[in-house]
């Protein structure tokens, strides 16, 4: 007979100790404050998350996309790979993961950027909640970081990894450990094997938290910031040990590219980082001068925000900005770097109001009211502003009357209002108007960053989306596939087992980005340095040139066609150079205003164009008939 | 620093206290609630208030009582709904998956529904043809039943969360291996029976072990009832039943009559004793099963044939003798005063099957319920809705009939090692977790050798649980069909397999001191994450080597390895090596256990990434793409682009779906499904002898010269309506199969004809194993599983859209087609 003894108790019953999973959270207690994060966070995330690829990758991205495609098959690298590795490693991670494509593309900087909102929220013991929650809600609706967070360039990696920097230090004076002078460390490195502005601004953000720290301490794990620093190093540069020599070719290309991007053309575009944070960027700028207004005319307003705190942000942004106006290259990752003190600045600033506002003592509907009717009167002033600058165009009775009404109808009442809540208010009057200015620029910054990924609507004067890529070169590209799969469906062997990619496709190195990208699943996509080069034998399908090559490829071969399509956005010329003392004159404010309000310019945006050759007998197919 | 918002919530909190007056009252619950009495109030006031009051004093304490594993669970269910919806409905529907679609839309027009066995269970039929008649027939409405049935597999391991089964953590782990599982995710969205089944086949299996645990009237009834389910979906659930069956019937008898079991070891020896000699005296095979639309007369002739078959004759007398043998044993051993059940399984020791058995046979009003449930849904559907009688008996005798005659139809001719090569390719953590809780189980068994296992709970579910995964893993690979979709079946025990081992290395580590737990998460950083980055270095390492130049190779393109590999090839996999020297000293100088958590959590995290990267990338980008083995066959997505493409076409053209399109049988399915709102759609078996449809479609290999003529003044676009991976260039070649029907078929990796001995097939395997020594050959295995880099093209099956020249330049405007006339 069998033993009936259980064995129950050693194998059954082991778990009887309680498990972190029996770990209470009380959901009940969850404040205003979390859900103002969680609502900061999805909002960000909305407004990321809108037209990510309505602009096809530029150039630039393009070549950090391809190197990413290329290091997850197992193809070489190019420079740029030596240079951004650690932009390299997480797309390609992303492509590993999810698949190749210009959506998981920009999969990393999203991220990133929603990093940021979670390093601000441990931030928040240190720099106090409210300046940490403003500061994300600025970040939030940041054109210029949410533009940045659509760009695989490396730029928002470098904030985050600047940001998470500054946290660490902060963080390491109060709650030393070994863990986190490693983290500094991998960070540091982080924000170097980025972007090459990583030298610049990350090693800026170092000393300046260390000397504004001032942690006798500091000097005693360096060690371990040294061991975390060269460990990720390595790995990151190497391409997770893989390709030793990539350590060599960082040293060699990061520098390389900073000096050759932004070094070498210093001072060239000051006024796109003057522009980039005066329009891009009001809220933040009206915000932060409001800090350092306060803190310079000794004005506290009850403000539990340490003036040193202000001191801190601001001695960050000085230094900051001046990177951002002297270096050249300008685009969102120099914007970005540049202008996250700012933003920082900004949220202190507009801590401080908010703080002001709630300590007035007033009841929360006389304070709604106040704000409500701040907002209104500054959105009727600006629409009067911009009624006026439209001018009578060919009605003047019905501008007349629109001014009347705006002025008459809204405006006074509004203002006659105000006037009787100012004097309700008495001392509070201020902080509730830079809280209704903030509301008003803040639905402002919301707008132009929704109106970002817009392709369809004429705004010349977006600096933030010059150099990429124009829409067009997706859709041809799009044609492009059909017809290829249409008429090289069957033409299939092991490196297109579906057939569909027959066509042969020759590129013209000078454009070969972001075509490189967009034909890498094209066996026969070959890049050459002379169009002449191809085996004649074996004639392109399609060619793909500049303008000028393009031209002497198709004079000197009489059965292919040509058509130009646009190739990169460009700045509009009226805004490659600024005139201060231009914008001095009243006369131009009229059109000061169109920009800022709907970016209008005075010349129409400009683009890079490429051409398009296709052999005669697809030519007609593709665009009907052969173009003469 | 205190938030200013929350201060001035709190301020404002108080104001509002201020205008009422506030008294607390002690229930008899025990708890506290505050209600609120303002000075006046009518009675009608205090009623409400107290509602809302208790109400909301629920609220309160459920929110309070929310725990980690409720959070964990709430992501699991919004990644799985997010996971099995989002994007349903992009890729082409497949062959089979148009079948179920366009009866099940039929079914909802009011065309009726018979059962098939052909097309197995009844269920997937109605539900949904009630998901058209609530959302309408689209592809997302086809897949959104089998989605969210997908959805209740990943969280019925919540029924399991109990230490008597899988435990907390191994039922998280089980869900999310479920979860992220590339063949539960895939077939979880594709519109087949199996989803359904194997919901059932999990209910039936958590009643069974939920009863043993704690035998309530419930379970009964939910397993009855989902007998009845189960029965309704898929001919895979006999096997199901038998598994189940045999298992606790084997305990059953190993408690009431051991010699039984030997008795029954006996009889089926004697079986094949007996049929070996008569097969070798010259009788013949037994009659094939008329599977394909049998009359009577066909049916009885079969049958009579059958019974009278000598082989079938012993076997029927030796089953019954065993049958007589074990009741007369039973009469004699049992106490005749206490009846059959009390005097055969009334001593069984408390918690065995057998007295749990003996429980349940008393609990009569609890099987009544069950069968009125489960037979309820059985009749009900397989007469679908009292219409068609005839479905009872094609339900069972003839479903069983119709998928045992498949048997020797081998449809599909995979060979016998299909799910072997299979399964590795997408299920890492299933076969390593399984595999390592057999291994776990049969030590643990080992060391309690001469103790009952069977009343340990866990050992109990996790014992059956394998029993299941092993035996329905033979089963399938035994049944002449095979089929991806079938992997599903057995996949699930194995996931729970995987899941309870990670469950119990959890619960090991949550058992060990703060200060280990302190130490385990710095190894985890300074040896687990350098371990982990050697790994992901081998992998990089492996594709860059791999990649090197397609070269011509006996005839054919093929990938090569880099020449530039630096010394030997045995160098890329040196980072590995790096690893396990790192896990090696860790083990030396941080112990064995410290080791075996660090080096499993850190495998368990990569083996889910490879999970992630294969499942998303088969289901979401390239569904209808078979670059994978598990696609198997697909419709191509120029099917959908083409009925796109009409539909446009047919607005324009006549401001309706009144286009008229002419489909041949060669391309019925999935056409019936996507032509259905094409009102002047028909189909034809050839090609009208003076066409004027506007379009006609026509399969490649339905067009002859005769048909050429015919539609000679038609245009054309060709495209692939079903395409598939080449699988004769691929796994085919990794051993003889003697057993294929297709002589062909049977060995792809030599010239030697057949027959084949089971040495041929050993060599043959031997050959496959051996092969792997070259490096060219590890290389393009690699890139085969790793990204999918198929060494040979695709094959197709051809369509034809034939344009009417009048509608021609229309038309073809749409797309850059060929034209009849240019060749």
């Amino acid at each position: 007979m069998q033993d009936t003894r259980s064995a129950s108790a050693d194998f059954t019953d082991e778990s009887a100790r309680s498990s972190t999973l029996d770990r209470r959270i009380d959901v009940s207690s969850l404040s205003v404050q979390s859900l103002l994060w969680v609502g900061v966070l999805v909002s960000a995330l909305g407004v990321r998350l809108i037209g990510r690829t309505n602009w096809p990758l530029s150039p630039a991205e393009s070549m950090i996309a391809r190197d990413a495609y290329a290091l997850v098959n197992g193809e070489d690298l190019s420079g740029l790979a030596a240079s951004h590795p650690a932009t390299v490693q997480i797309t390609a991670i992303m492509f590993f993961l999810f698949g190749d494509s210009d959506y998981t593309a920009r999969l990393a900087p999203l991220l990133a950027s929603l990093g940021v909102i979670v390093v601000l929220y441990w931030m928040r013991h240190r720099i106090g909640t409210l300046p940490a929650l403003s500061t994300a809600f600025i970040w939030a609706v940041s054109p210029v970081m949410t533009m940045s967070s659509m760009r695989i360039d490396g730029g928002m990696l470098l904030v985050l990894a600047n940001l998470t920097i500054l946290a660490l230090v902060f963080s390491m004076s109060v709650e030393p450990g070994p863990g986190k002078p490693v983290m500094l460390g991998v960070m540091l490195s982080i924000g170097l094997t980025a972007h090459p502005l990583g030298w610049i601004f990350s090693t800026l953000v170092l000393v300046l938290a260390v000397l504004m720290v001032r942690d006798p301490e500091f000097g005693s794990s360096l060690p371990n910031v040294l061991i975390g620093f060269v460990v990720t190093f390595i790995i990151v540069t190497t391409h997770v040990l893989t390709r030793p020599y990539g350590i060599i070719d960082f040293f060699r290309e990061s520098p390389s590219s900073l000096w050759t991007e932004h070094v070498q053309t210093i001072g060239s575009g000051w006024n796109l980082t003057l522009i980039a944070m005066t329009i891009e960027e009001p809220l933040a700028l009206a915000m932060a001068a409001t800090a350092i207004i306060l803190v310079l005319l000794r004005v506290n307003w009850g403000s539990s925000t340490p003036p040193a705190l202000i001191i801190a942000c601001a001695a960050w942004l000085i230094p900051s900005l001046t990177f951002g106006f002297l270096l050249g290259g300008q685009g969102p990752a120099l914007y970005a770097a540049a202008l996250f003190p700012l933003a920082l600045l900004g949220g202190v600033g507009m801590s401080m109001v908010v703080e002001a506002t709630l300590a007035s003592g007033f009841q929360w509907r006389r304070i709604s009211v106040a704000i409500l009717v701040g907002f209104l009167l500054i959105v009727a002033v600006v629409r009067l502003a911009d009624v006026l600058t439209i001018g009578p165009l060919d009605d003047p009775p019905g501008w007349v009357i629109t001014l009347l009404l705006l002025g008459l109808l809204i405006l006074l009442p509004l203002f006659f209002i105000a006037v009787r809540l100012m004097r309700d208010l008495g001392l509070a009057v201020v902080p509730m108007t830079l809280l209704a200015l903030a509301l008003v620029l803040g639905l402002f910054s919301l707008r132009n960053s929704v109106l970002l990924p817009t392709t369809t609507q004429e705004r010349s004067g977006v600096i933030l989306v010059a150099g990429s890529s124009a829409p067009s070169v997706a859709q041809i590209e799009r044609r492009i596939r059909t017809y290829s799969g249409d008429t090289t469906r069957y033409v299939q062997d092991v490196r297109d087992p579906t057939g569909g990619h027959g066509l042969v496709i020759v590129v013209d190195a000078m454009v070969s980005a972001p075509f490189a990208w967009y034909f890498r699943d094209f066996p026969n996509f070959l890049e050459v340095e002379d169009l002449g080069q191809f085996d004649p034998e074996f004639p392109p399908d399609v060619v793909i040139a500049t303008r000028t090559s393009g031209e002497e490829f198709v004079q000197a071969r009489d059965d292919y066609a040509l058509v130009e399509y646009a190739l990169v956005r460009q700045l509009p010329p009226s805004l490659q150079s600024t005139n201060v003392g231009a914008w001095l004159n009243p006369a131009n404010w009229r059109d000061g205003i169109r920009f800022m309000l709907h970016r209008d310019t005075a010349t129409a945006v400009e683009f890079e164009r490429f051409a398009l050759i296709l052999r005669e007998d697809h030519a007609e197919s593709f665009w009907g008939s052969v173009p003469d | 620093m205190p938030c200013a918002l929350c201060r001035i919530s709190t301020d404002l909190l108080k104001q509002i206290r201020t205008e009422k007056t506030y008294s607390t009252e002690a229930k008899s619950t025990g708890h506290v609630t505050l209600t609120i009495t303002p000075n006046v109030r009518s009675t009608e006031d205090q009623f409400v208030s107290e509602v809302t009051d208790d109400w909301s004093d629920q609220v309160q304490r459920a929110l309070q009582r929310v725990t980690v594993e409720h959070l964990i669970w709430l992501v699991i269910f919004l990644l799985a709904t997010i996971s099995r919806f989002w994007d349903l409905g992009s890729r082409a529907l497949h062959h089979d998956e148009s079948l179920h679609t366009f009866y099940s839309w039929a079914f909802s027009e009011g065309q009726g529904y018979s059962h098939h066995p052909m097309m197995h269970g009844p269920f997937l039929f109605h539900i949904n043809a009630l998901s058209y008649t609530i959302f309408g027939a689209s592809d997302f409405t086809s897949r959104i039943t089998v989605a969210f049935f997908g959805i209740i597999l990943v969280m019925l391991p919540w029924l399991l969360r109990g230490r008597a089964f899988l435990g907390q953590w191994g039922a998280i782990a089980t869900s999310v291996l479920i979860l992220v599982s590339p063949s539960m995710l895939y077939f979880s969205r594709f519109i087949r029976h199996d989803i359904f089944a194997l919901v059932g086949a999990m209910v039936l299996f958590i009643a069974v072990v939920r009863y043993m645990e704690k035998p309530e009237s419930r379970w009964i009834i939910l397993a009855v009832g989902s007998l009845g389910y189960v029965l309704t979906t898929h001919e895979v659930s006999f096997i199901n039943l038998f598994i189940l069956g045999t298992f606790t019937g084997a305990l059953i008898l190993y408690r009431v009559i051991p010699v039984a079991l030997a008795l029954i070891v006996g009889g089926v020896l004697l079986f094949l004793v007996t049929r070996s000699v008569l097969d070798w005296t010259g009788v013949g095979s037994i009659p094939e099963i008329p599977w394909q639309e049998p009359s009577t007369s066909q049916v009885i002739s079969y049958l009579s044939g059958l019974m009278t078959h000598p082989v079938v004759a012993a076997g029927i007398a030796i089953a019954t003798g065993v049958v007589l043998a074990v009741v007369w044993l039973l009469d004699r051993r049992r106490d005749h005063d206490m009846g059959w059940i009390e005097g055969t399984l009334g001593a069984s020791p408390e918690g065995t099957t057998a007295s749990r058995f003996a429980l349940a046979l008393h609990d009569g009003r609890a099987w009544l319920i069950g069968a009125a449930v489960g037979g309820g849904l059985f009749v009900l559907l397989y007469t679908s809705m009292f219409s068609n009688l005839g479905g009872l008996g094609s339900g069972t005798f003839g479903a069983l009939g119709y998928w045992l005659g498949q048997h020797d139809v081998q449809r599909g001719q995979q060979p016998w090692f299909y799910y072997l090569v299979l399964t590795p390719q997408y299920e890492y953590l299933a076969i390593a977790g399984s595999l390592g809780l057999a291994l776990f189980l049969a030590v643990y068994a080992w060391r309690r050798r001469g103790m009952s296992l069977e009343t340990d709970r866990r050992f109990y579910t996790l014992a059956l649980t394998a029993y299941w995964a092993l035996m329905m893993f033979l089963v399938l690979s035994w049944a002449g069909e095979k089929m991806p979709w079938l992997i599903v079946h057995f996949l699930l025990p194995m996931l729970m397999l995987a899941g309870a081992v990670i469950g119990l290395g959890i619960e090991w580590i949550e058992r060990q001191s703060e200060e280990w737990r302190a130490n385990l998460a710095n190894d985890a950083l300074y040896t687990g994450l350098p371990f982990g980055l050697l790994i992901v270095s081998t992998f990089i390492l492996l594709t860059w080597a791999s990649a090197g130049p397609f070269v011509e190779i006996d005839g054919r393109l093929q990938r090569t390895i880099r020449d530039d590999v630096p010394f030997t090839w045995w160098i890329v996999l040196l980072p590995a090596l790096l690893g396990l020297l790192t896990v090696a000293l860790m083990a030396i100088f941080r112990g064995f256990r410290h080791t075996l958590a660090v080096a499993g959590g850190t495998i368990v995290a990569l083996m889910l990434v490879l999970q992630v990267h294969a499942g998303w990338n088969m289901t979401y980008r390239d569904g209808d793409v078979p670059r994978d083995m598990l696609i198997y066959v697909q419709t191509s997505p120029e099917v959908h682009r083409s009925v796109r493409e009409l539909e446009r076409f047919s607005h324009e053209a006549t401001g309706s779906m009144g286009l008229e399109v002419l489909f041949t049988g060669g391309s019925q399915w999935p056409l019936n499904w996507y032509m259905r709102d094409f009102t002047n759609r028909r189909l034809i078996s050839e090609i009208p002898e003076e066409p004027t449809a506007p379009f006609i479609f026509a399969a490649v290999s339905e067009i002859g010269d005769d048909e050429q003529q015919r539609l000679a003044n038609y245009s054309y676009v060709e495209f692939p309506l079903r395409w598939w991976i080449p699988e004769d260039n691929t796994y085919r070649r990794f051993a003889i199969a003697p057993e294929l029907n297709t002589e062909w078929r049977q060995n792809l990796q030599t010239d030697d004809p057949p027959p084949y001995s089971l040495g041929d097939v050993l060599r043959s395997i031997g050959r496959s194993v051996g092969s792997m020594r070259n490096p060219e050959q590890q290389g393009r295995i690699y890139r085969l599983i790793v990204h999918r880099e198929l060494s040979a093209p695709i094959g197709g099956y051809g369509l034809r859209l034939y344009v009417h020249p009048d509608y021609e330049h229309q038309f073809l405007g749409l797309r850059y087609g060929h034209r009849a006339e240019e060749e």
